[in-house]
């Protein structure tokens, strides 16, 4: 997991947030929802699907990256590296219990 | 120089050509593979110094507007990137060229590499099969380096070529080669109208709208059918309608780029595609009613011409089953993608044999390009042949040595490849990597006194994973 964050330009903020928010999702300490979203104008260069951490984004051929909301843990890597400015962050919910 | 006519050539007179220097390793070429080459040179203590024919480093990232450095951010390419980001050069895969030109100058100061500009490589000295110097081009006249290895980094392998080694060039029925670009900048545009438009949401690449153009008989349609990026400028004004973007969208085809003549002839195209594109994006595209032409590339963008012919040829196919090397020296992810040789599009697919040695169409995984293959023959994507999922690939250091001569290593995008495979492994930072790599095996081959083709291989992959560099180490086992 935390090896993945090594292909991204901003390493060691974003790699730290991964690293607590996984590991606090993986003990159930909160959940995250999907808060980024692939808007439109994805060229399909695929760099968002190497760097995500936790491969939620799938390629659908000819079309578009899509991320998956369940895996989304909303680290932002992809919409760094998105090339085309097509990944908004949309929503944030987090419950910490 | 005295010449005299004979047969209808010119014959020079034998003559001296002074030797303006020597130095350990030789970079020839400054673009991205050729400043990894040097840093990486440079670092390990050697006297290093790269050649390069324009009036600034880093090629086409910078002279050449194709400030978009994608691929694998690591090694000296992390390095790269985050003096950009200080300089706030950087956002979202997207570069300043100018502030690209000046972080890749002070870099060259940080490592100790000399630096010559304006200095064209016009011949090489060779003694049996091992290169010992070039003779550059200067203001006052020819001038030889010596050197104990060199690094061909010159994107049409000239170093090579002008040592007699064996290259070859283009696609492998005729030789022509991949489209060329001349990319150009458009300032006054109000991006965020752009970013927020129904085109740049439900049409990004702009194929319906020029689709839907070339029925209306638009010029612009018979240069191409797509657009294939358009980055925004870090750093520049934003949020006052004065943002500026680099485009890629014109094209050059049947290009010869080895040929002086055609290489005027694009260029020239260039420009007149980039004015007709200019007033196209102006009327069409939402967000740059206001835009204006700000400036073509110096430098046109060849993706592909000669390379050279070496150990290992790296195929389409090694990026198809994303193949993976016992003498890997850098990743890459990016797919095949051949801009239209003849006509307009692109083409991410090529007709290769699946594992059962059957043919087929092999796509790209996010598709087939602009350019639908043919119905012949079935359609996989490359998903299909990868089924652990790790879709990068490897290039081999094997493709960086040259057949016949020694002394030499290659990098950039004239490792020895067909134009499929090629047409993967050149975005930019696959570039830089395979630069440091070369440098860096430049330096080792030194170190224990043996060419560069006998180099202890898993000698080399340790030293570069201690520099940082991502040659796939973190998603398996490479075995040093």
């Amino acid at each position: 997991m935390s090896n993945l964050s090594y292909l991204s330009p901003v390493p060691s903020l974003a790699q730290r947030f991964i690293i607590v928010y996984t590991e606090n999702i993986r003990k159930g300490a909160c959940v995250m929802r999907s808060i980024y979203r692939v808007r439109g104008g994805c060229t399909l260069c695929a760099m968002c699907y190497y760097v995500c951490p936790t491969k939620a984004i799938s390629l659908k051929p000819n079309v578009t990256a899509v991320i998956d909301a369940e895996k989304c843990i909303g680290c932002g890597q992809c919409a760094d590296n998105c090339q085309a400015e097509a990944i908004v962050r949309v929503e944030r919910k987090t419950d910490i219990h | 120089m005295r010449y005299s006519m004979e047969n209808g050539h010119i014959r020079a007179d034998t003559r001296s050509i002074p030797v303006m220097d020597e130095y350990d390793v030789v970079v020839c070429g400054g673009g991205v593979a050729g400043v990894g080459a040097g840093l990486a040179a440079a670092r390990a203590g050697l006297r290093t110094i790269i050649l390069e024919t324009y009036g600034a480093l880093g090629g086409l990232a910078t002279l050449g507007l194709v400030n978009i450095p994608l691929d694998f951010v690591s090694g000296l390419g992390r390095e790269m990137i985050d003096e950009l980001e200080k300089l706030d050069g950087h956002w979202h895969r997207n570069s300043d060229p100018e502030k690209h030109k000046l972080v890749l100058d002070r870099m060259m100061k940080k490592y100790g590499c000399d630096v010559l500009l304006v200095t064209p490589l016009i011949d090489t000295f060779v003694e049996g099969d091992t290169v010992r110097g070039v003779v550059v081009q200067t203001k006052t006249g020819p001038q030889v380096i010596l050197g104990k290895r060199f690094i061909d980094a010159s994107g049409d392998s000239d170093l090579v070529y002008f040592a007699g080694g064996a290259v070859e060039c283009g696609r492998e029925s005729d030789g022509v080669s991949m489209a060329c670009s001349l990319e150009f900048m458009l300032g006054g545009v109000d991006w965020e109208a752009y970013i927020n438009s129904d085109l740049k949401q439900n049409d990004p690449q702009w194929i319906r709208l020029l689709a839907k153009c070339k029925e209306d008989g638009d010029p612009v349609t018979q240069i191409e059918n797509h657009l294939n990026w358009m980055t925004h400028l870090p750093g520049r004004p934003q949020h006052c309608g004065k943002d500026e973007v680099s485009i890629c969208i014109a094209h050059s085809r049947m290009c010869r780029p080895t040929d002086n003549r055609d290489l005027t002839r694009m260029y020239i195209e260039g420009r007149e595609q980039a004015d007709l594109f200019s007033r196209f994006i102006k009327k069409n595209i939402p967000g740059f009613e206001h835009s204006y032409l700000s400036q073509t590339a110096a430098l046109l963008g060849v993706r592909e011409s000669r390379r050279i012919v070496g150990e290992y040829r790296f195929t389409g196919e090694d990026i198809a089953y994303a193949r993976k090397k016992p003498d890997v020296i850098t990743i890459s992810q990016h797919g095949f993608d051949v801009h239209g040789i003849e006509t307009v599009g692109n083409q991410k697919w090529f007709r290769g044999r699946l594992p059962d040695g059957s043919e087929a169409y092999i796509t790209n995984r996010g598709g087939y390009g602009s350019l639908a293959p043919p119905t012949d023959l079935p359609t996989v994507n490359m998903t299909e042949l990868i089924p652990d999922g790790l879709y990068f690939y490897d290039i081999p250091y094997r493709s960086l040595i040259p057949t016949q001569l020694d002394g030499v290593l290659a990098a950039g995008r004239n490792i020895s490849s067909n134009i499929f495979g090629q047409s993967g492994s050149r975005l930019i930072l696959c570039c830089m990597s395979m630069g440091e790599a070369a440098g860096t095996a430049a330096a080792l081959s030194l170190e224990h006194g043996v060419q560069p083709r006998a180099l202890d291989v898993p000698t080399l992959q340790r030293t570069l994973i201690r520099q940082g560099l991502n040659i796939g180490q973190d998603y398996r086992d490479i075995g040093v």
